[in-house]
């Protein structure tokens, strides 16, 4: 292979592997933190007033949002009941692209969680500021409802 | 300096659509639609436009000029330069930083065009046809949590990118942008025509173009300002390589006001063919990957011949994407060149490393964001910024002047005087919105 063309591979390759190793760094410790958040969190709302999932909202998604649809959502989500455990959150692919967008720092997790009536896959995007987390969106699907007895 | 190089493109109307192709990219389509109705409508466009004239065209005319001037790649051309202008070698980093930055961008956006071909196979396939809207938008979720599908459509991406360049810049590039962009002009104006037809075109004029100076705030000239930055594919070396191949009898000024204006066309244009069909179907407006790839699907799912133009769309998003992604290797490739590596060779090494970076972005989503941040916050705007200082204070004047081609000495003095003042400072304003820091200086000062 010619000098230039080796010089070339090896010095991106070089930026490339330092930015991946970062990332992964990066992503392990928002991971560790996100999944403590998360964990609050949803304990906090689970009891399903607004003024618990409104306490936890980042200002943007307040600026975005009226008590008025929140209870209205609220209301779907309130039959799982109180919340009971969940996997560890994984990061989405999904939200860093919408980062290409040119919006501020916001990270994006999923993870399935067990509620009193049943499981659902929970998709929080949380806005990322000095360093605390705050959430910027917040959505819940049903996916198995628990059998209820007769 | 001055070396010539032996190639160049066929004529004018090659390097405008070149470059213009550079400029049209994922960011016309699915962002600056949106952040007009936004940001106030007609009143946004109208602080674009200014922002466009006085920030974006003389950065990118010193950019095509630097390159012209130098006849070289953005490294050799930035070290050319500031030998000729008695300045330090240090300047050939901004070339530097240019190559790597364009190489970093290709690892992210190969992923996201990937997704648009993917999108293509489905329009054509009639996958999203008649579907729920719940369905269309897990259907996305699932394209973007499977890494075969994702790999397979970003990998056919980089080589279509890759064999386009390492044909040549005449029989490659030129001769791609000669196919790709008036295909893209006809898809536009096709899809253009059905909106009118099938959508709420009021409703879609009213949101883009209704001007509402109420909402001009600061955030929204912040905004104006970074995209017509961005949206020229400025700081990052690629209109520069071009530059390089431009015929040198042309005026730059007059060329880079007809890309500018050709992109500001489009991107309009886009947004008249999108937000009809957006509104027609009861939806919100939105912008980025949720608007391509969940609101549009739901709205040709539901629309008569929806199958044929939702078909039309993607490959017309494919294009854009593809133009785009060609300015992003070009630079690197031109420098290996220059150092005596044969083009293909250069071309497969320039792509194999963006093909490997984005399989990367494909498996962690911690290094797609990563990419995007230090690339859009850092790389471009100091590139950019950097560029406008050296070629607005260091270059020698006379060496300027004779490059850049302007026939009224009047133009050129205007250009020199934004270029000099204007655009740093708006770059500055946007690079330190970006990184959060505009807020602290402006407490500070207060």
């Amino acid at each position: 292979m010619q000098q230039p063309l080796r010089l070339f591979i090896i010095f991106c390759l070089l930026i490339f592997g330092a930015l991946y190793y970062y990332a992964y760094q990066q992503d392990k410790r928002h991971s560790q933190k996100a999944d403590v958040y998360l964990k609050r969190v949803m304990q906090d709302v689970s009891d399903w007033q607004p003024q618990s999932l409104w306490s936890h909202l980042a200002p943007a998604a307040r600026e975005r949002v009226s008590r008025k649809q929140l209870e209205a959502v609220l209301k779907q989500y309130r039959r799982l009941g109180g919340f009971m455990d969940m996997d560890p959150p994984r990061f989405s692919n999904l939200t860093a692209a919408l980062s290409v967008f040119g919006s501020g720092q916001q990270l994006s997790y999923s993870f399935p969680a067990r509620f009193e009536q049943g499981s659902a896959l929970v998709t929080a995007t949380l806005d990322v500021g000095d360093g605390t987390y705050r959430l910027y969106n917040f959505s819940i699907r049903s996916v198995e409802p628990k059998a209820t007895a007769r | 300096m001055n070396t010539q190089t032996p190639v160049s493109w066929t004529n004018r109307w090659t390097f405008i659509l070149a470059a213009t192709g550079s400029a049209v990219g994922l960011g016309n389509i699915w962002k600056f639609p949106y952040i007009t109705g936004e940001y106030g409508g007609g009143a946004f466009v109208l602080v674009y436009l200014g922002c466009i004239l006085l920030v974006g065209v003389p950065v990118m005319v010193a950019e095509v000029m630097a390159g012209r001037a130098a006849r070289a790649n953005p490294v050799d051309a930035m070290l050319g330069l500031s030998r000729d202008a008695g300045a330090p070698a240090a300047w050939g980093f901004v070339g530097l930083a240019g190559v790597v930055g364009g190489l970093l961008i290709l690892m992210f956006y190969s992923v996201v065009a990937g997704w648009a071909l993917d999108y293509v196979w489905q329009s054509l396939t009639g996958t999203y046809q008649a579907q729920s809207a719940d369905s269309i938008s897990e259907n996305f979720a699932s394209l973007t949590g499977s890494f075969p599908r994702q790999w397979l459509w970003q990998t056919l991406f980089v080589a279509l990118t890759g064999g386009i360049i390492a044909a040549g810049v005449t029989r490659g590039i030129g001769r791609a942008v000669e196919i790709l962009m008036p295909l893209l002009f006809v898809f536009l104006l096709m899809l253009l025509g059905y909106s009118w037809l099938n959508g709420d075109f009021v409703r879609g004029l009213e949101f883009m173009y209704q001007p509402d100076f109420g909402k001009l705030s600061r955030e929204a000239v912040l905004v104006a300002m970074g995209h017509a930055f961005f949206t020229l594919s400025l700081g990052m070396g690629a209109i520069m390589a071009y530059g390089a191949y431009m015929p040198g009898e042309h005026s730059v000024g007059k060329t880079v006001i007809t890309i500018a204006a050709l992109d500001t066309v489009i991107a309009l244009v886009a947004g008249m063919a999108i937000f009809p069909l957006v509104f027609a179907n009861g939806l919100e407006p939105s912008s980025g990957p949720g608007l391509m790839f969940v609101s549009l699907p739901i709205a040709f799912a539901n629309m008569p011949g929806g199958m044929i133009f939702g078909s039309l769309f993607f490959i017309l998003v494919s294009i854009a994407a593809l133009s785009s992604s060609i300015s992003l290797i070009e630079p690197g490739v031109a420098w290996l060149e220059r150092h005596g590596v044969k083009r293909r060779w250069g071309t497969f090494g320039a792509a194999v490393i963006g093909w490997l970076g984005g399989t990367a972005c494909i498996y962690s989503g911690s290094f797609f964001d990563l990419l995007d941040h230090i690339t859009a916050n850092y790389i471009l705007p100091l590139g950019g910024l950097l560029i406008a200082i050296f070629v607005g204070w260091i270059m020698q004047r006379q060496t300027v002047e004779t490059a850049a081609g302007f026939e009224n000495p009047l133009y050129f003095k205007l250009w020199t005087t934004a270029l000099r003042y204007i655009a740093p400072v708006g770059i500055l304003l946007v690079f330190l919105h970006s990184i959060g820091l505009l807020d602290t200086f402006m407490q500070l000062g207060a």
